[in-house]
């Protein structure tokens, strides 16, 4: 009995254990499976219900594809009945490198002892887009790229350039890419993404193209040989058709563009060596070029510097090349020379104008005769080198014994132009005249405004003395004038006007006069009766009139009368 | 009483007519000068100019006119020299400044010398562009203005019972600041001019010695146009000269010019 129920148990738990097992499962698919070597596909790996799973998965795909994009992944969980599911997704961006029938191989992952398989699939890729696209029987892409080389045979140091052309049937908003700074065998002179790129319309099996310049490259080979240019995928950024959408549908309420990744494709480009004769005045200088070539003067001075110009101006590889050295004839100094440039890349190629300055010191006097200047330069239009010499006219050096006498007059009109500028004309008159013994610190006329500002020291410290002396004796003066003021007062009250202002006028008077002549009111008995009278008055101005106020006036002047003559 | 009077204004109008009669000489004498010039006869042009310095009245146009003159003259060291000269009298003369830069252009011996503290670079351009006379002035004015401008503070302060102790201190500081500045930049130059002598070297080539001797030993070489400072004088035989401060040597009294006598 014991042993059947122990068998149930085991039958049981393996059927449960399988049946938890069931769910899971793990699963690769790819976006598209016919597709062109320029288009962009994710291949995605699925794992449901799988602990642990993987975040980043070994693709194994290098021979025929190229990842451009990922890991990404993704988790998703689910309710259903009651029951949990949760998903993992890992997916990775590819576009192939191989055209024809491609296979992904299946996945083997081993998780927690347990081993899941994918299985493999079979992808279909052609070889371009636009091939497809003028094939009538194919369906045309709403859009793809193509890869423009200016020429497809260049010689190794000749700038060449790469246009990425966007055909597009759809409302293109923006695009993005990321730059290119390095590619092997080649320097990157420029990568440009346009930001307002010319755009035309093309018909293509009866459907409507936008072209479009969106990029371009300007490279110049290192190295000769055939060389495989590589796929440059982009981001483009289109307008969602008008169907009518919801909140519901984009989370982010607004938002009406999609993001379509896209590759142009792959070009190879020939890259022809230089052929061996090229002298030793090459310096790696490819395009078409002339040459100037100036002396600064054609007579200095002993140890003076003079400058040897030349200047190239032409189209070609303007930024790649140095100038080759030049032989100098003994009895100059040579600096490195000081490069200016002034170019442009444009297009294909790099034009304007590139200068160098040698700084020549003199040494010695003499007369020297120089070199021509040669500059080689590779032609691909003539497809030879070329040599460009230019003479340059003989430097005479004076040496300073030479110069003896007028410094003017050993040297010619041109000559004097050497020395750039010359001195100014003479003074026709004269200024101020002063002895020759003439000492500014003795003379008396620039040290007159010193006398005058002690003159006004003396004035301010005197108008000082007479403040204070007025401020001591101001008591004294207003005793004295005590009656004077109070009598002025007095008759400037106007009867007429408001009597509570009469009022304040009189009391003003009357304590005025008190104060300069420094009484108090104890002086005299009248004193505190006419300041109570005022004092009740201002408290019971109803009661005030003209009259009561020219008798207290009348009081007021009766009583400084007679105080005047106590 | 009369007679002393009429006898003083006739005494007064002859040396004033004189006076007029001489200033009247010496204008004819510097046209002359010029003319000479002009005529491109520079030699005559150096005689009567140097007839006018033996005057004893300068001016810093005659100065200037002298240094042209031997510029044309071929006399390099001598038109660096009254250029100079013509400098001490008008220090912000721009001719002056322009012809002693084209001078240096032809000058053999040339020192560069590092770029000097941005502000002792002005305090010496200020120095440079200051004529003693014009300094001493500008001291004077500003001590005048300050103190008028302190004067009238003060008496604002006691008719209007105000308090005006910040614009005082404010005033007082900035015109003192000034007054200083000036002060030690007027000093400077007057103690440079009494204590130091420069000179130019007028020979196209000339040996600096170790002593004041024919065969002492050769420190160094210097040439036309140079400018030195004067240490020392032995009689009107040897001075002592220095060469940017560092190099020190005698050199025959002939071979230089000073430019301040």
């Amino acid at each position: 009995m014991v042993k059947i129920r122990s068998k149930i148990v085991l039958i049981s738990v393996i059927f449960l254990f399988s049946a938890l097992l069931w769910g899971q499962r793990v699963s690769c698919t790819l976006s598209k499976t016919q597709f062109s070597m320029q288009e962009q596909i994710q291949i995605t790996f699925t794992f449901e219900d799988i602990k642990n799973s993987p975040r980043s998965v070994d693709l194994k795909l290098h021979d025929a594809f190229s990842v451009i994009g990922g890991p990404y992944s993704s988790t998703n969980y689910s309710w259903v009945n009651g029951k949990s599911t949760s998903t993992n997704k890992v997916s990775y961006d590819i576009i192939a490198k191989k055209s024809g029938k491609l296979l992904v191989p299946a996945y083997v992952f081993k998780i927690k002892n347990q081993v899941y398989k994918t299985k493999p699939i079979v992808l279909m890729v052609s070889k371009s887009a636009k091939i497809d696209a003028l094939d009538p029987s194919s369906d045309m892409p709403t859009m793809f790229m193509e890869t423009v080389l200016d020429k497809n045979t260049v010689y190794q140091g000749e700038t060449f350039s790469l246009n990425y052309l966007l055909y597009t049937a759809e409302n293109v908003v923006n695009y993005t890419t990321a730059p290119l700074n390095t590619l092997d065998g080649f320097i990157v002179d420029k990568f440009d993404l346009s930001n307002s790129p010319k755009s035309s319309k093309k018909v293509i099996n009866g459907k409507e193209y936008l072209i479009a310049g969106i990029a371009s490259l300007t490279l110049t080979p290192t190295q000769s040989g055939e060389f495989v240019l590589p796929q440059k995928p982009f981001r483009i950024s289109v307008k969602r058709s008008g169907q009518s959408r919801t909140v519901f549908d984009d989370p982010f309420f607004g938002r009406n563009t999609k993001d379509i990744n896209i590759v142009a494709p792959s070009d190879t480009i020939m890259v022809l060596p230089l052929p061996s004769s090229a002298g030793s005045a090459f310096t790696g200088a490819i395009g078409e070029f002339s040459m100037k070539v100036s002396l600064d003067s054609s007579i200095i001075q002993e140890n003076q510097a003079t400058a040897l110009h030349v200047e190239l101006t032409g189209k070609g590889n303007l930024e790649h090349f140095a100038f080759p050295e030049q032989n100098f004839p003994e009895g100059f100094e040579v600096f490195e020379p000081k490069v200016k440039n002034n170019f442009k890349l444009k297009n294909e190629d790099y034009s304007g104008k590139r200068s160098w300055e040698y700084v020549l010191i003199a040494s010695k006097p003499g007369t020297f005769h120089f070199d021509d200047i040669s500059f080689t330069y590779f032609s691909p239009e003539n497809e030879k080198f070329i040599t460009l010499r230019s003479p340059v006219k003989d430097l005479r050096v004076i040496s300073h014994n030479e110069l003896e006498g007028d410094y003017t007059s050993a040297l010619s009109p041109d000559e004097v132009r050497l020395l750039s500028k010359d001195i100014r004309f003479i003074q026709m008159g004269e200024g101020n005249i002063f002895d020759s013994s003439y000492d500014p610190v003795k003379d008396q006329k620039n040290w007159i405004i010193y006398y005058i500002a002690i003159l006004f020291v003396f004035f301010f410290i005197v108008l000082e003395i007479i403040w204070k002396i007025r401020m001591s004796n101001m008591k004294q003066i207003r005793y004295k004038n005590a009656l004077k003021t109070a009598l002025n007062k007095f008759q400037k009250i106007i009867d007429d006007q408001d009597a509570e202002l009469v009022l304040l006028e009189i009391e003003a008077a009357f304590v005025d006069y008190l104060r300069d002549k420094q009484l108090k009111n104890n002086v005299h008995a009248d004193i505190s009766g006419i300041m109570k009278t005022i004092e009740t008055y201002k408290y019971a101005p109803g009661m005030l009139s003209h009259v009561q106020l020219n008798l207290l006036k009348d009081q007021a002047l009766a009583l400084i009368e007679d105080i005047e003559k106590i | 009483m009369k007679r002393v009077i009429t006898m003083s204004i006739v005494l007064l109008l002859c040396l004033g007519s004189l006076t007029l009669a001489a200033d009247v000489d010496r204008d004819q004498l510097f046209k002359q000068g010029v003319s000479a010039y002009v005529g491109e006869d520079y030699q005559h042009a150096i005689a009567i100019f140097h007839q006018l310095e033996e005057s004893k009245e300068v001016s810093w146009e005659l100065y200037y006119n002298l240094g042209n003159s031997y510029y044309r003259n071929g006399e390099l060291g001598n038109a660096i020299r009254y250029w100079e000269k013509a400098k001490i009298l008008a220090p912000s003369g721009s001719d002056i400044d322009h012809n002693l830069l084209i001078a240096e252009k032809h000058l053999i011996d040339k020192v560069v010398l590092p770029d000097m503290f941005p502000l002792f670079k002005w305090y010496k351009q200020m120095q440079r562009q200051l004529s003693l006379s014009v300094s001493i002035q500008l001291i004077g004015a500003l001590f005048l203005i300050l103190i008028l401008v302190l004067g009238f503070i003060g008496r604002a302060s006691r008719r209007k019972s105000k308090n005006h102790k910040a614009t005082y201190i404010t005033v007082l500081s900035v015109f003192l600041v000034l007054i200083i500045l000036f002060t030690s930049i007027t000093i400077d130059t007057a103690q440079r001019r009494k204590n130091e002598k420069y000179a130019i070297i007028l020979e196209r080539s000339v040996e600096i010695l170790s002593e004041p001797t024919e065969d002492a030993i050769v420190l160094f070489i210097l040439h036309e146009g140079s400018k030195v400072r004067v240490n020392k004088n032995i009689e009107d035989l040897w001075s002592n000269i220095s060469y940017f401060d560092d190099k020190v040597g005698w050199i025959s009294r002939s071979a230089i010019g000073e430019i301040e006598e």
